[in-house]
């Protein structure tokens, strides 16, 4: 174009970063509009980094071809996330749309009844018992072999399967568990359905791990289900109002939730292989 | 390495990569990814994140084709991605190594200093006389058009101190000319 071109030698030179500032700079500004130099490069570099370029080329070829990645994933990288927890989680089922809209529908429901059957015991109740059972549902099928599409993958992954299991758990929990809050805010008797049923809940979900060591996940969570709604119903009913959520209960979901988690950290080994009762 | 030949102008391969054209990204990558390649490891001397950042800016190029203005020459585009790649990853994790003109100590052939004082005259020599740290700054901030504080993050200090060796650099290179 100009009729300058960098001489090999200089090329050479600048290509093993050894020419001083100046002319580095002016070979680079003129590398940028010149092909023919670019090539003379090409040909210096190709010397002794042709299997660099290439290792590099195929790396950007599956980078290219690597699916991209979904809404949920990319939101959680941008949230700081690491690449690989991103995927695993974006990967949770019952994270997934489908999911996500059978709860909002089972929510919606207790919020109805609720408010159907007026501003009384009955209704707040209700939503009481349901708001708990939400997180172990989720959690029970975010890890059904039945359900999940990469069960047989995780169980293969050289990733721990606690951190795995702790961090949908986390995920679905927390997931859940806002969309119970924003329903419980909508009820009338707020003094309750904002909070009372957070630690229960905690509680009723890491009962169900726990006991997903021994049955299947699904039947753990039928069974903490099964043993969750006549408490509830019964001590409301024989012991005093609301007894499952008063200051007692509370402490006594805290024990069980801090002895389930001790008992799943002391066995996060055996989780390699015995998750959804293999 | 690859061995075809694409007659192409690297506008239309750009415009055929925006389409989806793997072979036209192809064709850029072996155009452009050695200069690349030279170019960020006179910046970087950490090689593992160059190898990075030169995917970082095809990945890129491939998917952010369609945004080129369509002005100016492709390579200065794609240099503009792969500077601010290069920032990026630094951003993340600081360089072990940071080539301050390491190599610029080495003595300029006879040959080149011809050159030299054809091409440049009494600002080349001046320029390349500057202390390496000096250098450096001015590197990053006239030629490769960085902001004071991206200059500041290539080279792992604070902007404030990029700007007072900008200007001791400015001041030293006008004694110098005078």
């Amino acid at each position: 174009m100009t009729g300058w071109h960098v001489a090999d030698d200089t090329m050479i030179g600048y290509a093993r970063g050894r020419v001083p500032l100046s002319l580095g700079a002016s070979v680079e500004t003129h590398l940028l509009a010149c092909a023919e130099c670019r090539d003379l490069l090409r040909a210096v570099v190709a010397g002794g980094e042709v299997d660099r370029l290439e290792r590099l080329w195929d790396e950007v070829v599956a980078r290219v071809d690597a699916p991209r990645p979904r809404p949920l994933e990319r939101l959680l990288r941008l949230a700081g996330v690491s690449e690989d927890t991103a995927r695993l989680l974006a990967a949770t089922p019952t994270l997934g749309a489908s999911w996500l809209a059978a709860m909002s529908a089972a929510l919606g429901f207790a919020v109805f009844a609720a408010l159907a059957a007026g501003a009384n015991d009955r209704g707040t109740l209700l939503f009481l018992t349901v708001a708990p059972i939400l997180p172990v549902l989720g959690v029970a099928a975010a890890f059904h072999r039945g359900v999940d599409p990469t069960y047989e993958i995780a169980l293969a992954a050289p990733y721990s399967a606690f951190r795995l299991l702790l961090l949908r758990s986390a995920a679905v929990a927390a997931v859940t568990c806002t969309a119970a809050v924003v329903a419980g805010l909508l009820l009338p008797d707020r003094s309750l359905t904002a909070a009372a049923w957070l630690l229960p809940a905690l509680a009723l979900t890491l009962l169900t791990l726990v006991v997903a060591r021994r049955v299947d996940v699904v039947y753990a969570a039928a069974g903490v289900v099964a043993v969750w709604v006549p408490t509830v119903v019964l001590s409301h009913l024989n012991v005093g109002r609301f007894a499952a959520f008063g200051p007692a209960a509370q402490l006594i979901c805290l024990a069980v939730a801090a002895v389930s988690l001790v008992v799943l950290v002391a066995g996060r080994d055996r989780y390699a292989t015995t998750l959804g009762g293999v | 390495m690859f061995d075809h030949r694409d007659g192409r102008a690297d506008a239309e391969l750009l415009a055929a990569t925006g389409d989806g054209d793997r072979t036209a990204l192809e064709a850029l990558y072996v155009r452009h990814a050695p200069w690349l390649l030279v170019r960020l490891s006179r910046r970087c001397a950490d090689r593992t994140i160059v190898d990075e950042v030169v995917q970082d800016t095809f990945v890129e190029v491939w998917r952010g084709a369609r945004r080129w203005s369509g002005r100016g020459e492709v390579g200065a585009w794609i240099w503009g991605i792969g500077v601010h790649r290069l920032l990026d990853r630094l951003r993340r994790r600081p360089p072990a190594l940071l080539i301050v003109g390491e190599h610029d100590e080495l003595v300029a052939s006879a040959e080149e200093e011809v050159l030299l004082a054809v091409q440049f005259g009494d600002l080349g020599r001046a320029l390349d006389r500057l202390s390496p740290e000096l250098r450096a700054v001015v590197q990053a901030t006239v030629l490769d058009g960085l902001t004071a504080r991206e200059a500041g993050r290539l080279l792992g200090i604070p902007a404030g101190t990029v700007k007072t060796r900008m200007m001791r650099a400015r001041a030293v290179l006008r004694e110098e000319l005078s």
